[in-house]
């Protein structure tokens, strides 16, 4: 066996390195860093030590709960965070939603936001155009047809919804791979369309269209918290009711279409229109008698006997309180009282109270929203609508309680 | 002398708090729009509704 040469510090340079002191300096400055370490610069376009950690506070501890979604879909906006590495499209669509909506509620200009869709809104379109779409520049989008919705651009919000979707059907066709993130943004985007639709445009979704191959049962439990499957319950009662809302919508098309029409015969449409308002009515009968409805009725009754007298609760003015304890079953009644006010504007498009129903409703919406807004921190965007909705009815004209003076 | 209030006022005055509170400007363009929309009542309703969104 041969002799071992190195195995010395007087022959082996290595061992003699090991046996040197580390200096506390370096050699270039006076800053303490480990000599033998070069900083790496930060890459142009990934600025994150130069971010105000508060956009980023705020999308992950407030947007969820603006979105309705931190119940539904806790962790996707974390995801979306952690997708944001290396994929600065997303990555400044993110900011640029998340500063919109600090800078608005802290009365700050929100300058912030326009430096960020500068940077986001090219790199979306460079993709497009080159079919380098990936699952980074859907939630890019998401996020941005979203800032267009929270902003109140309703028409800037639909021109990136048709992006959204348009991507979506392309993820579809080209990948074979479920991604639940996906799943949950094309959820979303559903509800961004029955936004849009409820302020009279046209709907990009079919009503077959509105779901994937995989079924929700599948895909939902791979984004929950395994001890709260019960929320699978909730999440698809949610989702029945905005496939029923996108029904409703393209109910409220045809109406608009059929009564534009040269050949408009109002006998035998608004029979047609009235029928089919009728089958659709029926179904959101059936979907408050989803088994976990009936039990969060049940629940707030037992509520309204045990609660003591002394503790008044928020009103809607001076109409009955509602005692409910679960702020998802709230906005859910919220969502499906704003969908027979919009069946009841199909049929009669006149704004006021009439029919008594659509009063009726619209009290109810009130009151049920008084209630969700006493059991959450912040009030999420879902129920604007309804609540300007309740408005087209309760007008200052005719209301119940009197006139303002 | 206030007057007395109504449903109506109570709506505007909550979206209005939505946007101070959720930053989302777009409930106070939608109390906006239900101001304006309003006041010309007998307008067909849909694409006053419209119009008053386009943006």
């Amino acid at each position: 066996m041969p002799e071992t040469v190195f195995n010395t510090a007087s022959t082996n340079i290595f061992l003699r390195i090991q046996d040197e002191p580390i200096p506390s300096k370096s050699e270039d400055n006076d800053s303490n860093e480990l000599p033998l370490i070069k900083p790496i610069g930060t890459p142009a376009d990934t600025p994150v030590y130069a971010v105000d950690p508060r956009y980023l506070h705020y999308f992950l501890q407030e947007l969820p709960t603006i979105l309705s979604i931190d119940y539904l879909f806790p962790n996707v906006l974390i995801c979306i965070l952690g997708m944001t590495m290396g994929n600065p499209a997303l990555w400044h669509a993110v900011l640029a939603l998340s500063s919109y909506l600090a800078d608005t509620v802290a009365g700050r200009p929100t300058a912030t936001t326009y430096l960020h869709l500068e940077k986001s809104l090219p790199l979306i379109q460079l993709a497009i155009s080159t079919l380098t779409i990936d699952d980074s520049h859907i939630a890019a989008v998401f996020c941005l047809t979203y800032l267009s919705l929270a902003s109140g651009e309703i028409a800037s919000a639909g021109r990136h919804l048709d992006g959204l979707i348009l991507m979506l059907e392309h993820r579809d066709s080209t990948q074979t791979g479920e991604n639940p993130l996906v799943n949950a943004i094309r959820r979303m985007a559903v509800r961004f369309d029955n936004v849009r639709a409820a302020t009279g445009r046209e709907l990009a979704f079919h009503s077959h269209k509105l779901d994937t191959t995989i079924s929700r049962r599948e895909w939902l439990p791979k984004l929950l918290d395994p001890d709260k499957l019960d929320v699978i319950e909730w999440a698809l009662a949610e989702f029945e009711l905005e496939d029923l809302a996108n029904q409703v919508l393209h109910l409220n098309q045809r109406a608009r279409n059929m009564r534009a029409s040269a050949t408009h015969n109002p006998e035998t449409d608004e029979h047609e229109l009235l029928f089919r308002a009728d089958v659709l009515l029926d179904q959101l009968r059936k979907w408050r008698l989803r088994p976990i409805l009936k039990a969060a009725e049940t629940e707030q009754n037992i509520s309204e006997l045990d609660t003591p007298i002394n503790e008044p609760p928020p009103t809607f003015l001076n109409y009955p309180s509602l005692r409910i304890t679960n702020f998802i079953y709230a906005k859910l009644i919220i969502l499906y009282y704003r969908l027979l006010i919009i069946a009841s504007f199909v049929i009669y498009p006149q704004i006021g109270p009439q029919p008594v129903e659509r009063q009726e409703a619209a009290i109810a919406l009130c009151q049920h929203y008084v209630a969700y807004k006493a059991l959450r921190p912040r009030i999420s965007s879902v129920v604007v609508l309804p609540l300007a909705f309740a408005g087209f009815v309760l007008g200052p004209i005719e209301h119940p309680q009197g006139i303002a003076s | 002398m206030l007057g007395l209030i109504v449903e109506y006022e109570w709506i505007c005055k909550e979206l209005t708090e939505i946007e101070r509170t959720s930053g989302l400007t777009a409930a106070a363009m939608a109390a906006n729009a239900l101001r304006t929309i309003w006041q010309n009542p007998l307008m067909p309703f849909w694409e006053m509704w419209f119009e008053q969104t386009d943006s």
